[in-house]
């Protein structure tokens, strides 16, 4: 299972509606076993495979852990396209 | 065990004239009468992590934590004829949000998200009268049950 989680700087706006989005995208992709969280930046869960968030906060992350950063937090079709592509590079 | 939501009335306002993004979060933020240590809390989070409130080009969400002093949730809908920017960023089309509860607002963004996805992209939204704004938004007091 994949543990994926989206941040902002709030962890109450953005970061929710990039989870709706990331679900949406991994149906997209026919992906069902992930568990999406959300919350601020600084709360990230120890483990977590998968960072989702803006391209700002992107820039404040301190982490080993891949991130994935939006420049239209709002658009399915871009964050399907990066998640495939982090997904493939995991596999490969 | 379902009980109705409270009914969100968005506020139309327009913005006039160049202005910083400081003085755009105040006026977002002035109809809904929030308290002033709100209003920081939101500038200071910009400031400290750069436009994180940019959602998609053009627009943003103003907002800052669950706040209890706010009274009651309350939106701002804003069209700004000249862009605003946040560091580098134009932005034309805010929305301004406050709630004195983490449940209400995390309600709110449930069905204020898919109120702001393709087709309703900025472009959109931003052809719209004040009318349908108002109409667009308060699909979110209509579909709310909890």
């Amino acid at each position: 299972m994949i543990s994926i989680f989206c941040c902002c700087g709030s962890g109450l706006g953005s970061s929710l509606m990039m989870k709706m989005s990331a679900e949406e995208a991994l149906t997209l992709l026919g992906i069902t076993d992930y568990e999406v969280a959300f919350g601020q930046f600084s709360a990230i869960p120890y483990m977590t495979d998968l960072i989702i968030c803006s391209e700002d906060i992107a820039r404040a992350l301190h982490t080993r852990i891949p991130v994935i950063a939006l420049q239209d937090l709002m658009d399915e079709q871009e964050l399907a396209g990066k998640l495939k592509t982090h997904l493939e590079r995991l596999s490969s | 065990m379902k009980r109705k939501h409270g009914t969100i009335d968005p506020i139309v306002i327009h913005l006039d004239g160049p202005m910083d993004w400081k003085e755009c979060v105040h006026q977002v933020l002035e109809p809904l009468h929030v308290p002033e240590e709100y209003e920081r809390s939101v500038t200071e989070q910009i400031e400290a992590y750069g436009p994180y409130c940019i959602l998609r080009p053009g627009m943003a969400l103003i907002h800052g934590p669950a706040f209890p002093e706010c009274r009651k949730a309350g939106m701002t809908v804003a069209v700004s004829g000249q862009p605003v920017f946040f560091c580098d960023k134009p932005v034309s089309f805010f929305i301004g949000l406050c709630a004195p509860s983490t449940d209400q607002y995390l309600q709110i963004i449930r069905y204020l998200s898919p109120l702001l996805r393709d087709p309703y992209d900025t472009e959109y939204l931003m052809d719209c009268t004040d009318q349908e704004l108002r109409t667009h938004f308060q699909r979110i007091s209509e579909e709310e049950e909890i």
